[in-house]
């Protein structure tokens, strides 16, 4: 079995409500796992969590409860690395490279900071490995000069990776790396990660509601819900054989380049009920509001993640029935 | 001309800086464009090819520093740049109604839904009671079946998802000719994108309103538009039947955009083609073709004369020396 370089376990992020208000769960004992030189892909709506996973996992928050364990190393609520130790194993890349670039650095500046910071290099070696980390990420040393204002789109997102690499870390999560650039140039980061996988064996958490970049660059999927996973398994599995009905509304939404492909499929139908809440129900399954294979018992019990089929999972009474998965025990 | 009128004619528009001291700068270079009734077009293009200038020079709501420096703008026969500041008043939200990406541009935070919706109507002309009916009419038609809570809500009360339909509801009030959206569901998750999409396809099947939709989603044009104008850096450098534009690119920067976008059927982690480069800065345009530093077919000729977007047949336009087979094989 494969190293198993990040695990998650039932993890649980609550924010203050504001002033008189309820606090927020925002996560509600999510659990993901990664081998080590693979993707994960988190997909959902925006409101599903998945960016505030992203930020347990790098360690800019900490979970109000679970474990997270990367490369043996644990962090709970109580017990964690130093900031500066478990920043050197994980990483994280968002999606504006120009708001999470300081704008008064230079890239040389930018990425010598980390450098220095980690006390990985000084004096002339600092020049040294700016150098060979925008070659990394193919920018040419006249780069290194320019301030982020003097960059494209995707020159800027290619300093935030090597920005991110400078620490030689394990795992990148990329957080919608590439939705603020132009389409012309979304290509080419994707590309950029791809090979720096398998050059530097890196393992990825990528998340983006985008999900034919999720498909194209993922091994396992999880598909998120109002703070919960209600499907994962890998990237076939979960996106051309969606189990759960809130997996199947979002593949079938997805605005496929190809005019031949304008067919109402039944589960576009679903998309379009016209229930838009703003609250999820407290009891039963939140999907269920808006689900159209709703049966009764979905009103009342919170469906389990279940493996239904082989390496497969969904949190769905109707799917673990059609699978022939008995029913979790009442209560 | 066409056997059904344009509804809306665009006439060679530059827009752009005029220029005191200097020549002007035009950052829209010449565009034409046509919607006949019952159309559907999308225009594409990536941020800076001018698409959003387009089509806010149509009701003339230009940023400060732009300017329409040529052209003609013609809706229903009528010249738009003649039109006295009364009757544009009359044209925007009445015969051709905007959105825009973020609904908070449209809709006035101090203002509960229902009140900005009636304010509307009654600006075009409208009784308060006939206004009020119409309000709850035209919630209902775009989904938000609880209209009495919507209208008493304020924006910030709503989901985006809401908010974009309450913005579209308001668009529709005055049963425009023409609804002109810029990138209306770019911000919005895909499930709420496809509510939206097809809500505008199911309006537009009952009433016949022309929509031109702005974008950068191929997917989303290929979902809804029937004809597409392709813009790179102030032109349009292709215009076609959405069919053609997908089966056969007749410019290199529509294939290349087509090929570089990940396909369920590509290999899984396989390269994408890469366009390299990025799109050139429009102020700072250089003579000949603007996109010939990104085209592989590029040759020595493109750096000389900027092409002419010329007929290629069954209704397909492009602006390229040289011949589509060399990409489309």
């Amino acid at each position: 079995m494969a190293e198993l370089i990040l695990e998650a376990r039932d993890i649980i992020k609550t924010y203050p409500g504001s002033r008189r208000g309820a606090p927020v769960q925002a996560l509600r004992g999510v659990s993901v796992e990664l081998e080590a030189g693979k993707t994960l892909g988190i997909v959902g709506e925006s409101g599903s969590g998945k960016s505030t996973l992203a930020r347990q996992l790098v360690g800019l928050e900490t979970p109000t409860a679970g474990t997270i364990t990367l490369a043996g190393q644990t962090v709970t609520a109580k017990t964690r690395p130093k900031p500066r130790d478990l920043a050197r194993l994980i990483q994280m890349v968002f999606q504006d490279p120009f708001s999470s670039l300081n704008p008064r650095l230079t890239v040389r500046d930018a990425i010598g900071e980390v450098l220095k910071v980690h006390g990985l290099a000084s004096g002339d070696t600092v020049r040294t490995r700016v150098t060979e980390l925008l070659s990394m990420v193919a920018l040419p040393e006249r780069f290194a000069p320019r301030y982020p204002h003097e960059l494209s789109g995707g020159q800027a997102q290619r300093v935030a990776v090597a920005r991110a690499l400078a620490v030689e870390p394990r795992i990148l999560v990329l957080d919608e790396p590439t939705s603020a650039l132009d389409v012309s140039v979304r290509a080419e980061v994707m590309n950029l990660l791809v090979r720096l996988q398998d050059e530097l064996g890196l393992s990825y958490v990528f998340v983006s509601h985008d999900i034919s970049m999720v498909r194209h660059m993922s091994d396992e999927i999880v598909v998120m819900y109002v703070g919960r996973v209600v499907e994962d398994g890998s990237y076939r599995d979960v996106l051309d054989n969606p189990l759960h009905p809130y997996t199947r509304a979002l593949t079938a939404a997805v605005p496929v380049p190809d005019p031949d492909a304008r067919t109402a499929a039944d589960f576009r139908q679903a998309a379009r009920k016209e229930v838009v809440l703003e609250q999820p129900p407290e009891v039963g399954c939140p999907y269920q509001p808006r689900c159209p294979l709703a049966i009764a018992v979905c009103a009342t019990v919170l469906p389990p993640l279940l493996t239904l089929t082989p390496n497969h999972q969904a949190a769905c009474h109707v799917a673990a029935a059609e699978a022939g998965v008995a029913p979790a025990p009442a209560g | 001309m066409s056997v059904t009128e344009p509804i809306l004619a665009i006439h060679d528009l530059k827009v752009g800086i005029s220029g005191k001291r200097r020549d002007d700068r035009a950052i829209v270079r010449g565009v034409s464009l046509e919607v006949a009734p019952h159309a559907k077009l999308g225009i594409v293009g990536e941020s800076g090819s001018g698409k959003s200038l387009t089509t806010l020079s149509v009701l003339q709501l230009l940023p400060a520093q732009l300017t329409i420096l040529e052209g003609q703008i013609e809706y229903a026969g009528e010249d738009l740049m003649q039109a006295s500041s009364e009757r544009l008043r009359e044209v925007r939200g009445g015969e051709i109604a905007m959105v825009y990406q973020d609904p908070m541009r449209s809709l006035n935070p101090l203002l509960r839904i229902g009140y900005q919706i009636v304010e509307t109507l009654r600006a075009h002309g409208v009784e308060t009671e006939p206004a009020r009916r119409r309000t709850e009419q035209v919630l209902r038609q775009v989904g938000l079946s609880d209209t009495a809570r919507v209208s008493e809500s304020y924006p910030h009360q709503l989901s985006g998802g809401m908010l974009q339909r309450a913005m579209i509801a308001m668009a529709l009030a005055t049963s425009p000719k023409v609804l002109i959206a810029d990138e209306p569901t770019t911000a919005l998750d895909v499930t709420i994108q496809q509510q939206i999409l097809d809500l505008v396809a199911e309006i537009q099947a009952d009433t016949g309103m022309a929509v031109v939709w702005v974008t950068h989603d191929l997917g989303v044009v290929a979902q809804l538009v029937d004809r597409v104008a392709v813009m790179y850096a102030g032109r349009i450098v292709e215009q076609a039947p959405t069919r053609a534009i997908f089966e056969r690119p007749a410019h290199p920067y529509t294939a290349a955009l087509l090929g570089s976008l990940p396909r369920p059927d590509a290999e899984h982690r396989g390269q994408l083609e890469q366009i390299g480069g990025s799109p050139p800065d429009p102020l700072q345009l250089e003579a000949g073709c603007p996109f010939r530093a990104r085209c592989p077919y590029a040759i020595d000729r493109c750096a000389e004369e900027e092409p002419a977007l010329l007929d290629r047949g069954a209704g397909q336009l492009a602006a390229c020396w040289r011949e589509p087979e060399l990409w489309q094989s």
